[in-house]
């Protein structure tokens, strides 16, 4: 299969038909144009470079993409709320900037006042928890256990507080992403 | 001989299928049972029939010996295969299926109390004057025993669980100081895994290799072996990776090692498969010293494919026909090694996040295939992984001519596999693999606890040539692609696949090169 020639790809697409797309790769910024061809052919501009290459969805989620003359196999995956593309063996995660910008999302993250949780890493079962409401915990001390898979793990407090809220009991399931403890 | 025509394979996972397809080789129907976590489980699917056992923890499912045995009399079943884990090891469940008429695929109640009991089975050894490991042949009553057996063979030594196994119960102890918090903390977690709090002491042989060596023993007294299976790439006790044959062991210590372990076994009356593990020093020309035993595993364990691939043999034909009663087809001398076999377990893993736990939904699955590659898996693309078992997904193993090509084919393949949806080990293998220590087979049971707390940084980006487009860029590319084709599709799929609001993770998960 013959990718469209570099010399065609240096020619800005026509911006009426070109697709707009800003992205997060690896927390790092990038701004595409794509323009779709005829037979998978396509023409970008990524960061303003201009790069054409040729690309086919043999499968849901996996794409099979020629640039010159190389042939990369990319595949989407998710696992638990983080998306990446896999290409050849190496993963990148990704987003799409929309609605809510990033520098917003990680200030609500980082924010040093207001209450902090700890939350379930993966689906599990809580088997003790080390802490009572209203004490005074520090920085990456042992909050709770929770069980998958035969392994015991131990969850860690992201900073030092007073404990707000336990939202679970031994022996309750939880989910991954699930708020287990408050500190305030 | 025992009429077998059905059998009930009381197990899960990829071991269950990988019984349930040498039963259909052999024209034997298959039975399977299942928790509530494994309706949809692969393992279901590929029998011929399938019972409810109960609820999703192992203690009320795979755990219940009178359920089962009460569903191999319903399902018709004449044999009973415990694969690994579970009951497998279990003595009363052996008896409990003899006295029930049912026959237990492996060996009977009481030579697997002898040989199963790690105590038991140091008594075993010494009888029969073979080399073991220094240290206590009886639990330890007390600290106090504890203190005066670790004076006496000398520090470093190690805590074991007698009932143990899979690394849990385990502590190092380096000084006396240390004893009392490892002494206590061994018992209650033998006690929480096992239901046993009994622990023994042993002397912490460092550098050693794990050799094992797989046997066959009929009912008829004949017992042989089967070459062994280098098992030193560990993480806290667990292997990761296993290879037959071993770089380490020649013709003639083979035939040492294959020797000892045939006499421990017909000493207690052994039958079926089992595994005789063996701790190899190392001297400092780097050449194998002495040996000496280190336990017994009493049934087919995870590793059993390398074997079966140096040796051509299957193994779970083997089991049955040894528990129809048959006599052993094999004779020493015909057991012929060719070749070199890796497998690398593939777990539900962040190896990049203190090796959690990942279970889930497998979003994606394109399986490995291809020349020399075996892979016994029991998963499929959209099945949730259950939380309530242990993490294998699936064993990758690879089979060539030569160890240097058998580790090229098994990069290969690691190349070619992906799972979606949840963490793996996947990437740690290629790390592994591709390090320079490994292939040279300089390795011992601490080799990768020692890699892995170097925190070698991963090796920069593929060997790109001049001019090539980073991953990132391509990664960028095709992110673009997939965005554009979901707004074609009417954007369906498109919350499904496309990330926009989610928690935005900074650290790179570069998983394919760590």
């Amino acid at each position: 299969m013959e990718n469209v020639p570099r010399s065609s790809a240096t020619q800005p697409p026509a911006s009426a038909e070109a697709t707009l797309i800003s992205l997060e790769i690896e927390g790092r910024p990038y701004r595409l144009e794509l323009l779709v061809g005829a037979n998978g052919d396509y023409r970008a501009h990524l960061n303003g470079e201009p790069i054409g290459f040729n690309a086919l969805l043999i499968q849901s989620g996996i794409l099979s993409l020629i640039l010159d003359r190389r042939v990369y196999r990319c595949v989407l995956l998710d696992a638990s709320g983080e998306t990446s593309i896999q290409v050849g063996c190496e993963r990148f995660l990704f987003r799409r900037e929309d609605q809510r910008s990033l520098s917003a999302s990680r200030k609500n993250r980082n924010a040093g006042a207001g209450s902090q949780s700890v939350k379930a890493p993966m689906p599990g079962r809580v088997i003790r928890i080390l802490v009572e409401i209203g004490e005074v915990v520090e920085t990456n001390q042992g909050v709770i256990v929770i069980e998958a898979m035969k392994m015991q793990n131990e969850l860690k407090t992201p900073r030092a507080g007073r404990v707000a809220k336990i939202q679970v009991a031994p022996g309750a399931t939880v989910g991954a992403n699930e708020t287990l403890i408050v500190i305030e | 001989m025992i009429e077998i025509e059905t059998i009930l394979i009381a197990n899960r996972g990829e071991i269950a299928l990988r019984i349930i397809r040498a039963c259909r080789e052999l024209g034997i129907a298959t039975v399977a049972v299942y928790s509530d976590a494994d309706r949809a489980a692969p393992h279901v699917l590929a029998a011929d029939q399938a019972y409810r056992l109960g609820a999703a923890p192992s203690v009320d499912s795979y755990l219940r010996g009178d359920l089962i045995l009460e569903i191999a009399h319903r399902s018709g079943a004449q044999a009973i295969h415990p694969g690994y884990g579970f009951l497998s090891e279990n003595a009363d469940f052996s008896e409990a299926c003899e006295a029930a008429g049912i026959k237990f695929i492996g060996p009977g109640g009481p030579a697997m109390r002898t040989l199963g009991s790690k105590t038991l089975a140091r008594q075993a050894a010494d009888a029969l004057g073979l080399p073991r490991v220094p240290g206590s042949t009886s639990s330890l009553r007390s600290l106090a025993e504890a203190l005066s057996v670790a004076e006496q063979i000398g520090y470093p030594v190690m805590l074991k669980a007698a009932a143990g196994g899979g690394g849990k119960g385990m502590r190092p102890v380096f000084s006396a100081s240390e004893m009392p918090g490892s002494f206590d903390g061994a018992s209650s977690e033998a006690l929480r895994s096992f239901g046993s709090s009994e622990v023994y002491l042993e002397k912490l042989v460092e550098r050693a290799r794990h050799i094992e060596m797989q046997i066959l023993a009929d009912e008829h007294g004949n017992c042989i072996y089967l070459g062994e299976r280098e098992c030193s790439v560990q993480r806290r006790h667990q292997k990761v990776i296993e290879e037959a044959p071993s770089v380490r062991v020649d013709a003639e210590l083979r035939a040492r090692i294959g020797e000892t372990a045939v006499r421990l076994a017909k000493s207690a009356g052994y039958t079926n498969a089992g595994t005789v593990e063996f701790l190899l020093e190392t001297k400092r020309d780097g050449t194998a010293g002495n040996f000496y035993f280190l336990e017994m595993n009493t049934r087919l364990q995870v590793e059993h494919p390398v074997t079966e691939l140096v040796t051509g043999l299957d193994l779970v034909h083997l089991q049955i026909a040894i528990a129809r009663g048959e006599r052993l087809a094999l004779s020493q001398h015909e057991i012929l090694l060719r070749g070199h076999a890796i497998e690398c377990r593939i777990y539900a893993e962040d190896p990049d996040n203190g090796f959690m736990p990942s279970p889930g939904k497998i979003t994606r699955l394109i399986p490995a295939s291809g020349p020399g590659i075996r892979e016994d898996s029991g998963i499929y693309e959209g099945w949730t992984v259950p939380m309530d078992y242990d993490p294998m997904l699936s064993k990758l193993i690879a089979f060539a001519p030569t160890r240097e090509l058998a580790i090229t084919r098994a990069l290969r393949v690691l190349d070619d596999y992906v799972i979606g949806g949840i963490r793996t080990n996947i990437g740690l293998f290629r790390r592994i693999l591709r390090d320079p220590s490994f292939q040279r087979s300089e390795i011992d049971t601490g080799y990768l606890d020692r890699m892995l707390a170097e925190r070698i940084p991963a090796p920069d980006s593929q060997p790109d040539g001049a001019g090539t487009p980073s991953s990132e860029k391509l990664a960028a590319l095709a992110a673009g692609v997939f965005a554009t084709l979901n707004t074609q599709a009417g954007g369906a799929t498109a919350s499904n696949d496309f990330p926009v609001s989610n928690p935005w993770k900074q650290q790179g998960r570069r998983e394919g090169l760590r």
